[in-house]
């Protein structure tokens, strides 16, 4: 080894490592977020809800007409899949969720329909809208759509953060690494003049100072990412408490991000000793 | 070299219009007062630095019509001494002599005699094993010596060799360039020191703000100075 590292030089990727886990630990947490949003609007596309008015003077055991002719008609178009009539408690729960209070006993009930929608096939909300409309006098269909705008919103924002997030980490790491191996070049100066001296070829001298570099960089990364993982523990019990499906992928994308940092070192390395050596003859 | 001349940014002018030739197996001083610009001179000479304007030729090639692996082995026929020694601290002398020969991918049995060999010529045989850190000025120096040598270079050039240590072990040190001339090699020494040049009888390239101002009378080594500037 003709070149070794200074200890300053050796806390480059010991923190480059550090900061690579706990982004790829914060970013895949957003992207997380950001998959169940993603869940979330695709229920709330698939799904369209269905309100018929109970009609008045029938006894509970009683089949309602309008249902029944809103169930005809939710039959009998194209682009909807199951049809489920939710039951008078599970009715009665989500509209007391919904409102916040307990209903009386003696209060009507509407009758509430979750339709499916086909996977394929095209649908017209509106048009279904009036039919029911007419069918079932009083009934209301919704899609979701409020729902999906906010969804949609909150995926916005959560991916801005993640994005974010990685960027300014990216944007900090690149400019660390390339000052620091800049600096580290300097100081490694007079041993690149003696290989010069002696008669190396850039090629020889290139290859030292990348092998330099790469194993300063996999050493330091290695413990700066052993230490931002020691630091996740902390974070752990309330990762471990939630239904979390990416966080398994932190291990393959702290890899790349390694593999990333580490290419940009050799890029910058190999860069900064090309330019000293061409100030040469 | 013809007519050559090195701006820096910081400082235009630090070599100014010379024109020199050494003919192989010649041995030569460079000397003047700091900041004359012996060690850009010696700098120019093992091609770690582009000369502003002019024609440097070494081994009678324009430097500039080589290619950079051409120009790697013309430093690998170069052999050079700097005066802060320029060894790697983490290595051993051992190591930091043989790694010219390493660097040229010969390190078979009869490479390792000869480092050795190379390490007793210059007194350091015992010494092989220790880090650049334990040893005194001159032994130092003396490494750095048997690495700029141990590719039998057809060319030395020493930068203030003596200027780290005293006035007998640079005496010593002299005696060792004057064994390689005798084998040879063609020898460059910069030196401000004049008891030193008083003490040997070569040619002397005295240099004064950047310009050959003066030449002492003797065979071997011819400078031409800049038209007018004597």
């Amino acid at each position: 080894m003709v070149f070794r590292g200074q200890s300053a030089a050796l806390m480059l990727p010991v923190i480059l490592g550090l900061m690579a886990v706990l982004a790829t630990f914060f970013a895949l947490q957003t992207t997380q977020k950001v998959f169940e949003l993603q869940e979330s609007i695709g229920l709330a596309n698939s799904e369209l809800t269905v309100f018929v008015p109970s009609t008045p003077g029938l006894t509970p055991s009683d089949t309602d007409p309008a249902v029944k002719r809103a169930l005809d008609l939710l039959h009998n178009s194209a682009g909807l899949g199951r049809i489920e009539v939710l039951s008078r408690e599970a009715t009665r729960a989500l509209i007391e969720g919904t409102i916040g209070s307990a209903i009386q006993p003696h209060v009507p009930l509407p009758s509430i329909l979750s339709v499916k929608r086909a996977r394929r096939g095209d649908l017209d909300v509106a048009a279904l809208g009036v039919a029911l409309d007419r069918a079932a006098p009083g009934s209301l269909l919704d899609d979701n759509a409020a729902l999906r705008t906010n969804l949609q919103a909150a995926r916005a924002a959560e991916m801005a953060k993640g994005a974010a997030l990685l960027v300014t980490v990216l944007i900090v790491v690149s400019i660390t690494a390339a000052l620091v191996i800049g600096q580290s070049v300097e100081m490694q100066g007079e041993v690149i003049d003696v290989l010069y001296v002696a008669g190396a070829s850039d090629r020889v001298i290139l290859s030292q100072f990348v092998g330099f570099t790469l194993r300063s960089a996999l050493l330091g990364v290695a413990v700066g990412a052993l230490g931002g993982w020691t630091l996740q523990l902390a974070y752990w019990p309330r990762v471990l408490s939630e239904p979390n499906t990416l966080l398994p992928l932190q291990a393959p994308v702290m890899l790349v991000v390694i593999l990333l940092l580490v290419l940009a070192s050799v890029g910058s390395a190999r860069w900064n000793v090309l330019r000293k050596l061409k100030r040469t003859f | 070299m013809d007519q050559v001349s090195v701006d820096y940014p910081s400082r235009p002018g630090i070599i100014r219009n010379v024109s020199l030739h050494l003919p192989a197996g010649s041995f030569c001083f460079v000397t003047g007062p700091s900041g004359a610009g012996k060690t850009t001179l010696l700098k120019l000479m093992f091609l770690g630095l582009r000369p502003t304007a002019g024609t440097l030729q070494v081994f009678g090639r324009d430097v500039a019509s080589l290619s950079r692996d051409q120009r790697a082995y013309v430093r690998s026929r170069l052999g050079v001494v700097f005066q802060d020694f320029r060894l790697i601290e983490h290595m051993s002398i051992y190591d930091n002599v043989a790694l010219p020969l390493r660097l040229a991918g010969k390190d078979s049995q009869g490479d390792r005699d000869y480092v050795r060999e190379l390490l007793d010529w210059v007194g350091l045989g015992d010494h092989a094993q220790a880090k650049p850190e334990e040893l005194s000025g001159g032994q130092k120096q003396r490494a750095a010596i048997a690495r700029a040598v141990i590719n039998r270079p057809a060319v030395l050039l020493a930068d203030e060799p003596t200027g780290n240590v005293d006035d007998g072990i640079g005496l010593k040190l002299l005696r060792l360039f004057e064994e390689l001339n005798k084998l040879g090699t063609t020898v460059v020494v910069a030196t401000h020191s004049e008891s030193l040049l008083q003490r040997f009888e070569y040619p002397t390239l005295r240099l004064k703000q950047g310009q050959l101002v003066d030449r002492a009378p003797a065979a071997g080594a011819v400078a031409e100075q800049e038209r007018g500037a004597l």
